[in-house]
């Protein structure tokens, strides 16, 4: 690899560097796109130094789709900086927290222990007994003590 | 007609699934009983035709239906086994049962549970029917389950009783016990008829009774001790079916089902089983004296414990189910009595003679008493009614003829078969090795025949005899039973009378039972000693004359005199449930609840806080949604440097 | 990665590992930023003295490591030239001069594009971005902007992790730069701007003109996004005194 390409490269991998830190480490809205910017072009300069590395021009004519792109990303991202000033007037993006989750609040712990004292256990209707027209036990209590 | 012999179980079997199938559909339960009794009609005639066919029941075939298991070593037949043994007690079965189902179709009139019954008598039947006739070891097992579980479900019929639901959860619970101790000596057979028999080369099944009946002479002498510890088990398995002390404590709980069950069930066929097995694992037994020792032993004091704990009821249901505990005991004394030289054989012979005697009158008894509890509105405490004569004729006569026949009065049937057992005795007193114990047991059978007729007489003089009362539930006048209730017992009623007769001159169960394959024959038959035949007379006639005073004094209610503290002990069965409780009961369900108690804390806190994890763990990654710009930036790179990360290390 | 000895500088025999650039530019920068967001405006005179003494170091090392020459030399300029003004970009705490910075390094980035013989490529770099997208946010950066500098602008989101993320990835980069096996470098054959322009209108003219249609959404987007609804609200300026903390903590 010529010095050129490795230096270009190099000088690439530190733009995007430094874009990133700056965008993880700024508050201000319009600074943090301006982060954004700064990494777009070092992964344009990286093209350049790959395309003049192999003399070709496709490099060249990716860096103008990336340039492109950063434009408009710019121009949308600069109307909402405005919109949202224009509903907070400050520029802070850590005011911006609505979408968030808050801690649960505490929840009663469920019973530990069976509270019911009377089980009163499912009666199957006994044989019989048709149910449409004789009135099923709802308990064992209602069941009446047969004959015999 | 001997393969028609698959409708004996059959039939009965397809009358419960129809009377399942009516239950299901909800229509037409109240002809639930046709289905049942046509179904055990067949059965009964297939039995007797089948019985007449086979002259001197000298025969034996084995009709094989298909094969449950056969898997290595394992190789299980179902096969019906035709001898004179299985046949003698396929009759007694399901003419009995016949008998009871024509009878509970008037007796169960108007439960709502009517087809329940009918479907589960039919399916006992069903039961107990293949239990007689298979031909197999493990399959005798496993019907002996059946039965136990048809008895579970009939002694709980009226399930929302929690006595009942108690009493049929103790009846199989001991049985249960005692079977343990039957699945053992099973399986110590199965793996002692594998040691002495090649089964690779006829593919025998081993624990069909041919088989059985071969290796046991090897077994004999090659491995004494395994027969010995086999008889055992298979005896502590035969007392768990047939109520002995001391697993005896179910029986007179088990009254809590409807009469015609107890009557089934509990005197004539299930608790028979016990006898059944026995009589037909003798081979086995003749070579394991120590089993027919305990057996003896056991016989001898139920039949006097029952006896006395008889004595002392005033619940006329409770002292007939002593009462068929006693007589049982009489048929185990009949088996201790083979001890002696190649007396097995008679033994047998009595055991099966007293068998069908006590279904029979036993029957007659179950089945009258519920006539008087069904005209005395459901009560059936002694103490409550009396004087019955003239207002129950029918019923009177009936239950006098049980009632005479139980005591052992010539020529009703009791008598000819006790006085085989006794004789049986008698003549072996001068046997060497076991002379004495002989003489013990003869001395504990007369005293509990005097028992016997003591308490039958003082049941049948407190409810027919004195002074006419009976509870405000019998109503304005108490009505004798119908017609299609009295006519089962009228047909029992001759067997009753005769059954006894006939047997004995005529010699039949002898000549049926004795030339059994493999049982040895002994010598003729002897002759009766007049001296045992007066004695038992007399003892008879003083215990019927003792009954009598006991009967017709007045009860200790009216005189309030207490009763000694013997009568207390005997009245309250010796506490013997209270013991069982206590000993055996009691621990379990303490560990029981110990252990409920680990689960509910312990178990249940640990899947409870393992429920209550992925929730720990959300609340804890949902506060990572701070909504905060710079975070989810964070975020991004994070996992932009963890996918650079792996990248690397791929390549 | 060949650690650096003092011999093989006198000798001239560097094979320079980008890292060694990197750790030391980066370190000071990190250094830069730590400090700084303590909550003082001016970081402290250690880091400051210490950050340029690795800048020289640095500066030094990369010249010795290639061959002198016209082209090098410029290359290197230009190249520490925009290190400097990025370090700058990510330090300043007005906006402004954020900006400007911003606008520097770009001017910088044009510089080595034309030694990486893509001048059309530099004109239109510093057209577009330097003279229209900087603008544009100079323009709301006025726009929104107060007389004093606000807390937000002073304080660091995340001090510790920005500096720790950028090291990690810097070093993924640059491992990835020197693991990098290029096959042998051709020449350009025909005119530079010739040869992009044959691409543009043959290859790629699809390409081309999907992004004439993405300027035009962006155009009528931005349009529609800063739209002002409510016209006649009354400026914040005129309801409530500023009460946001200054740089020195005064309040207004």
């Amino acid at each position: 690899m010529t010095p050129l390409t490795q230096q270009t490269l190099m000088v690439g991998a530190l733009l995007f560097t430094f874009g990133l830190m700056g965008f993880l480490s700024r508050r201000n809205l319009i600074l943090i796109f301006l982060s954004v910017e700064l990494m777009l072009a070092g992964v344009a300069t990286n093209f350049i130094a790959f395309g003049s590395h192999y003399g070709i021009a496709s490099g060249q004519f990716f860096a103008i789709l990336i340039l492109t792109v950063a434009s408009c990303e710019a121009a949308i991202a600069l109307a909402l900086v405005v919109a949202l000033y224009r509903r907070k007037s400050t520029l802070d993006v850590e005011l911006w927290s609505e979408l968030r989750e808050t801690a649960p609040e505490k929840t009663k712990p469920v019973a530990k222990t069976d509270t019911n004292k009377e089980h009163d256990y499912p009666v199957l209707t006994p044989a019989g007994i048709d149910p449409l027209t004789t009135k099923v036990p709802v308990t064992l209590r209602d069941v009446p003590a047969p004959k015999a | 007609m001997l393969n028609a012999i698959w409708l004996v179980p059959l039939a009965p079997l397809c009358g419960s699934l129809i009377c399942m199938a009516l239950i299901m559909a909800g229509r037409r339960k109240d002809l639930a009983h046709l289905p049942a009794i046509i179904g055990m009609a067949i059965a009964a005639v297939v039995a007797i035709v089948t019985y007449f066919e086979s002259k001197g029941g000298e025969f034996v075939v084995a009709t094989q239906a298909y094969t449950w298991l056969n898997v290595g070593a394992i190789n299980i037949p179902v096969s019906l086994r035709l001898d004179g043994l299985s046949l003698t007690h396929l009759n007694v079965v399901t003419f009995i049962s016949l008998m009871v189902a024509i009878y509970s179709s008037g007796y169960m009139k108007g439960d709502p549970g009517y087809a329940r019954f009918f479907a589960l008598i039919s399916a006992f039947v069903f039961c107990m029917s293949m239990l007689v006739l298979v031909g197999n070891l493990l399959l005798l097992y496993a019907f002996w389950e059946g039965v136990g579980l048809c008895s579970y479900l009939l002694i709980g019929f009226w399930y929302h009783k929690p006595s009942a639901a108690k009493a049929a959860m103790k009846a199989f619970l001991v049985n249960r016990l005692a079977d343990c101790a039957f699945l053992a000596g099973v399986i110590t057979l199965w793996y002692g008829v594998g040691l002495v028999l090649d089964d690779s080369t006829t593919a025998i099944a081993r624990l069909d009774y041919d088989a059985i009946f071969t290796a046991v002479p090897l077994l004999a002498q090659q491995h004494p001790d395994l027969l010995g510890w086999v008889g055992c088990f298979m005896l502590i398995g035969a007392i768990g079916k047939s109520a002995q002390f001391p697993f005896h404590v179910w029986l007179p709980d088990a009254m809590e089902g409807p009469t015609p069950v107890s009557a089934l069930i509990h005197a004539a066929t299930m608790v028979t089983a016990g006898i059944y097995l026995l009589a037909r694992m003798s081979p086995l037994l003749a070579e394991a004296p120590t089993a027919l020792l305990l057996a003896g032993w056991l016989g001898a004091i139920t039949a006097v414990l029952g006896g006395v704990i008889a004595l002392f009821q005033s619940d006329l249901k409770r002292v007939l189910a002593y009462s068929t505990i006693s007589q049982l005991g009489y048929m185990f004394l009949a088996f201790g009595a083979g001890l002696g030289e190649a007396t097995l054989g008679l033994a047998v012979v009595a055991a099966m003679f007293h068998l069908i005697t006590h279904a029979f009158f036993k029957a007659q008894l179950f089945l009258t008493a519920g006539n008087v509890m069904h005209a005395m509105g459901d009560v059936i405490d002694m103490r409550q009614f009396g004087g019955l004569k003239n207002v129950l004729p029918r019923t009177h006569i009936l239950f006098m003829l049980g009632a005479v026949a139980l005591v052992g009065l010539p020529p009703l049937a009791g008598f000819w078969s006790k006085e085989s057992i006794l004789g049986l005795l008698l003549s072996q007193l001068n046997d060497p090795v076991y002379g004495a114990v002989f003489g013990c047991w003869f001395a504990l059978g007369l005293a509990a025949a005097l028992l016997t007729a003591i308490y039958t007489s003082k049941a049948y003089f407190k409810t027919f005899h004195g002074k006419e009362h009976w509870p405000a539930e019998a109503g304005e006048h108490p009505h004798e039973a119908s017609t299609v209730m009295l006519a089962p017992l009228w047909v029992l009623a001759v067997g009753t009378v005769f059954s006894g007769i006939v047997i004995f001159y005529f010699d039949t169960l002898a000549h049926f039972i004795l030339p059994m394959p493999f049982l040895e024959v002994a010598h003729e038959h002897h002759h009766e000693s007049w001296f045992l035949v007066l004695l038992s007379i007399s003892i008879a006639v003083a215990g019927v004359l003792i009954g009598r005073w006991l009967g017709l004094r007045k009860s200790h209610a009216e005189t309030e005199k207490s009763p000694n503290s013997f009568a207390i002990f005997a009245e309250n069965r010796f506490y013997l449930d209270e013991l069982f409780y206590n000993l055996l009961v009691a621990p379990v369900l303490y560990i029981g609840s110990i252990i409920a108690a680990l689960d509910m804390f312990a178990i249940d806190s640990l899947a409870r806080y393992i429920a209550s994890l992925p929730e720990t763990i959300g609340n804890q990654i949902r506060l990572w949604q701070s909504g905060r710009v710079s975070h989810y930036a964070a975020g991004m790179v994070l996992g932009i440097i963890a996918l650079l990360t792996i990248v690397y290390l791929r390549s | 990665m060949i650690p650096l000895t003092l011999a093989q500088i006198t000798e001239r025999d560097i094979t320079i590992a980008p890292w060694h650039i990197a750790v030391l530019v980066l370190g000071m920068v990190g250094l830069l930023l730590i400090r700084a967001s303590f909550g003082q405006a001016k970081p402290s005179r250690t880091t400051t003295v210490g950050g340029f003494v690795a800048l020289t170091a640095a500066f030094i090392i990369n010249v010795i490591s290639i061959p002198w020459g016209i082209e090098q030399s410029l290359l290197v300029t230009f190249g520490w030239l925009a290190v400097v003004a990025c370090i700058a970009f990510v330090s300043f705490r007005t906006p402004v001069y954020a900006a400007l910075s911003f606008t520097a390094i770009v001017l910088d980035v044009c510089g080595i594009y034309i030694l990486n013989t893509s001048p059309f490529l530099a004109a239109s770099t510093m057209i577009v971005y330097a003279g229209a997208t900087i603008i544009i946010f100079l323009f709301v950066l006025m726009f929104a902007q107060r007389s004093q500098l606000q807390n937000y602008d002073l304080q660091i989101s995340l001090p510790r992790f920005s500096l720790l993320a950028g090291l990690a990835v810097f070093a993924g980069l640059l491992y990835s730069i020197s693991e990098l096996n290029l096959a042998e470098p051709k020449p350009l054959t025909e005119q530079k701007v010739e040869a992009l322009g044959k691409l543009m209108f043959t290859e790629y003219l699809w390409s081309v003109e999907i992004a004439g249609v993405l300027l035009l959404i962006a155009a009528i987007a931005a349009i529609l996004i800063a739209q002002d609804n409510e016209p006649d609200r009354l400026l914040e300026s005129e309801v409530t005194k500023s009460t946001h903390t200054h740089w020195d903590g005064a309040k207004s």
